[in-house]
């Protein structure tokens, strides 16, 4: 009877390994051939690409919106350069140059600039004309037009007050005098305007095109067309995009690669691994970023490379706490940090230490304005600070982090600074991003992290935040002093004068400490040695236009 | 049978309808919206985005709207991905998570079967013991340990696979063997438990009284009988697996449904919370009404809606 049975599961076994056998085989008959293949494409290398100038590369996620005047992500702004192009363009001395434009005039009181546009086309074959430009910009400027980043164009006449609809279209500091000039006044002297104007909100959009097709912007397409290096061939949607040379870009002879590549993978290790296996091109910032696990045996092999950035982590102190309202209590905490330790063994990816908060960018001379990890100097100051409270003893402070490892981790090694050099109990507390951020917007925290990159690369664009309470601000400190450092400075003419007034106003600032500055962030890549001519500009954008890959 | 049928699809539509309310009133609870942003924007920015968005309309005159999106499957924009609607997404999504959940599923389901049945038969020897290490195994590893580990054992060390991404039958092997684990182990389990109190039941012994021949006993027989309850799970686990595992997906940058149930929530995308909810409830709703009318039909000693006696 047992034996029966022990047949019949040895029958249905075999029946079933059968099955499987026969899968299997056209598994391996598969299999055999991709093994052989790869063995031979993995040890050559797999050049294919070399040969065809692809470029192939990890866009990290769906780009939300590939419409010059609706997005407000990196990801996009990454893609928008590669497809269209502004009046003006970054190039790798990290400052804007005429692009789109070929002239540009600026007046006396330096509050008009004139463009005059180059010969130019679109991916169709229409030519680019200025009246392309004065539409999508005043198209972003109408009040029912869903566009978050439109604040950015208003430095523009009358901007924020048509925006709002206090003001008519036509009061807007736009003027266009024929087909290929472009006249735009200002509110006031604005000498980062030209970088403004190489940012993606400022890209055109071609008007027949978005009258006729007001979609456009949704998927590739005979109706999705562009005026810079590349044209949109092909995007599938949370896959991949493919971008082809444009052959009507003015300077098309300076775009030496046919195609690139961009795939959506969300995570940062299989990215890695991939470049590893020689599926892409590059792998990390500013596009995503190295998994922080292989990021510190990376760096010792020597294989990541960093880029500065135009980013600092800080600490923002909310100074209406009825303890943190205290200055000398707010230096002790900011004095007592070791940066450099923070720098060395927690986050370990070549940041530099930040004792002021403008960061290097291009054309600014980075201040230090105290000792880093100065813990004897912060003790006295606390304990003055104490004093002046009527205190003992400091009661426990809560700090406050969005989710992340890294964030954790910083905010442990601060945790642990602080009892050590002030003995001050602190509490750690997590949420997710956007709980997060209405919590700070409330100014619902103690002492909360925050990460800063600059809209424009001028100490305003830092500075200006904490200039009142509301806003961005979210400290609750105001000071007049620094109101008239900010004012002075923005009608300063004198590039030297301007500067030091802004220079003046940041020492108030660190000097107040309402915030805590932490380090000065930076872009960490790996990239494959055949890619030359990219350059990443410090507000993390990466420019392909000059980019080729060498066989 | 119609009269049930009937009851069956308003309590469908009835939970449909509760699930769609407490869904949308705890997005509303949660704080931040889907313009959150570290730099503050203007008050008119803001205002005429709300505007463009319908947020500054009164509560129920948005619920409204959203049930009125629900009933005609026009489930709206999404409000971070400018350029897609709900119903976009789920159709460039679901197949994807689809093909993979079924590859998972025949997986799951002839392993577990073979597995559980073999254990069954050789109940507490060691092909046994074997069988059900491996299916406990696959209960407690989750599924993205797995993934990680066949990722960087099959593909990275031996270059037998490709890493990630999707659109060859190479590129699905690795998340399928990931996602058929804890199915295949649940049904293993389900399936020895069931056969074993099968093959005691007293019509076995008369099959092989009649002398037919253990395989017709096993196949035509205990088998069936045994496969009952798996119906049950399969129900569950169809609208599960189908609508895509978020982790899977992340790991080999399959562009499948699972990313939009967390991201969406990351993202306060109202639209998509709300749509790609419906879409997963109306899946399960069907499923297991699926299953339980199947087993009516399977099962002759279960009627529906008549009286016992």
């Amino acid at each position: 009877m047992h034996y029966r049975l022990f047949l019949a599961s040895v029958l249905q076994f075999r029946y079933s390994l059968d099955m499987l056998s026969r899968i299997s085989h056209t598994f391996s008959e598969k299999i055999t051939p991709l093994l052989l293949t790869l063995l031979i494409v993995g040890c050559s290398g797999n050049t294919k690409h070399l040969k065809d100038q692809r470029l192939r590369l990890n866009l990290h996620s769906e780009p939300p919106s590939l419409d010059p005047r609706k997005f407000t992500d990196s990801t996009s702004a990454n893609v928008l350069i590669m497809l269209f192009e502004g009046l003006t363009r970054f190039e790798s001395d990290q400052k804007p140059h005429p692009a789109a434009a070929k002239k540009i005039a600026l007046s006396k009181d330096q509050c008009t600039y004139t463009f005059t546009l180059r010969d130019s086309y679109w991916c169709n074959g229409d030519p680019v004309t200025a009246e392309d430009f004065a539409y999508s910009w005043r198209k972003m400027l109408e009040p029912n037009f869903p566009s978050l980043f439109a604040y950015k164009l208003f430095v523009i006449k009358n901007a924020a007050e048509v925006k709002a609809g206090t003001r008519s279209l036509e009061d807007l500091g736009i003027r266009v005098k024929d087909e290929k000039t472009l006249e735009i006044t200002l509110n006031h002297p604005t000498p980062y305007f030209l970088e403004l104007t190489a940012f993606p909100s400022f890209f055109p959009v071609n008007k027949k095109i978005d009258i006729k097709t007001p979609n456009w912007a949704a998927d590739s397409g005979p109706s999705f067309i562009s005026n810079g290096p590349f044209c949109l061939k092909k995007w599938e949607h949370e896959n991949e995009i493919t971008v082809k040379k444009n052959p009507g870009y003015w300077d098309s002879k300076s775009v030496k690669l046919n195609e690139i590549n961009l795939a959506m993978i969300d995570d940062t290790t299989t990215e890695f691994y991939m470049f590893e296996m020689n599926e892409i091109d590059w792998a990390g910032a500013p596009l995503s970023t190295l998994p922080p696990d292989f990021l510190p045996n990376l760096k010792e092999e020597g294989k990541v490379s960093f880029v500065p950035s135009s980013g600092v982590y800080y600490f923002k102190i909310n100074t209406d706490d009825p303890v943190l309202k205290n200055i000398k209590i707010r230096q002790a905490l900011g004095l007592s940090i070791n940066r450099h330790a923070i720098v060395n063994h927690v986050t370990q990816g070549g940041q530099q230490p930040a004792c002021a908060l403008v960061p290097p960018i291009p054309g600014w001379q980075v201040n230090s304005f105290f000792k880093d990890g100065d813990v004897e100097e912060a003790r006295k100051l606390f304990a003055k600070g104490l004093e002046e409270m009527g205190l003992k003893k400091m009661p426990p402070l809560t700090l406050s982090y969005n989710t992340s490892r890294d964030h954790q981790k910083i905010a442990q090694a601060i945790q642990h600074q602080w009892k050590e050099a002030l003995d001050i109990p602190v509490n750690l507390e997590a949420f997710d991003w956007k709980v997060y951020l209405s919590k700070i917007n409330s100014q619902d925290y103690q002492i909360g992290r925050i990460g800063w990159i600059g809209d424009f690369n001028d100490p305003l664009s830092f500075l200006e935040p904490f200039k009142y309470r509301n806003g961005t601000n979210e400290t609750g400190w105001e000071n007049s002093e620094y109101i008239w450092y900010l004012e002075q400075a923005q009608k300063e003419l004198n590039s030297k004068k301007r500067a030091s007034l802004l220079a003046r106003a940041e020492k108030l600032l660190i000097e107040e400490m309402p915030i805590i500055p932490l380090y000065f962030m930076n872009y960490a890549f790996l990239k494959k040695g055949y890619l030359r001519g990219e350059f990443i500009t410090s507000l993390g954008i990466i420019d392909f236009k000059r980019a080729h890959l060498k066989e | 049978m119609k009269r049930h049928l009937l009851q069956r699809f308003l309590a469908n539509l009835l939970a449909l309808f509760v699930i769609i309310s407490i869904t949308f009133f705890l997005m509303k609870a949660i704080p931040g919206d889907p313009f959150t942003q570290e730099k503050a924007l203007p008050k008119e920015i803001l205002h005429s985005l709300y505007e463009h968005y319908k947020l500054n309309d009164p509560w129920y005159t948005q619920y409204g709207n959203y049930l009125k999106s629900v009933a005609t499957w026009n489930l709206g924009p999404s409000f971070k991905y400018k350029s897609r609607t709900v119903n976009e997404i789920i159709k460039s999504g679901f197949p994807i998570s689809a093909i993979l959940g079924l590859e998972a599923m025949a997986l799951a389901i002839t392993l577990g079967i073979l597995l559980g049945t073999i254990a069954a038969l050789k109940q507490n020897k060691w092909q046994d013991y074997a069988a059900m290490l491996v299916a406990v195994i696959g209960i407690s590893v989750p599924s993205f340990i797995l993934a990680a580990f066949l990722q960087y054992f099959l593909s990275i060390k031996l270059d037998l696979f490709p890493v990630a991404r999707w659109g060859t039958f190479q590129q699905s092997i690795l998340p399928a063997l990931s996602l058929a684990a804890l199915p295949t182990a649940f049904i293993a389990r389900l399936t020895r438990a069931n056969m074993v109190e099968v093959l005691s039941m007293d019509y076995i012994k008369a099959a092989r009284a009649k002398g037919l021949s253990d395989w017709v006993v096993l196949v035509k027989h205990a088998l069936r009988n045994a496969l009952l309850p798996i119906i049950t799970y399969l129900g569950m686990l169809t609208a599960n697996i189908l609508t895509g595992s978020f982790i899977i997906e992340k790991i080999f940058g399959i562009p499948g449904l699972g990313q939009w149930f967390i991201n969406s929530i990351t993202n306060r995308d109202y639209t998509v919370i709300m749509g790609i909810t419906v879409f997963y409830s109306l899946l399960l709703l069907a499923a297991i009404s699926v299953v339980d009318i199947a087993y009516s039909w399977i099962d002759p000693r279960i009627k529906i809606g008549r009286e016992k006696t």
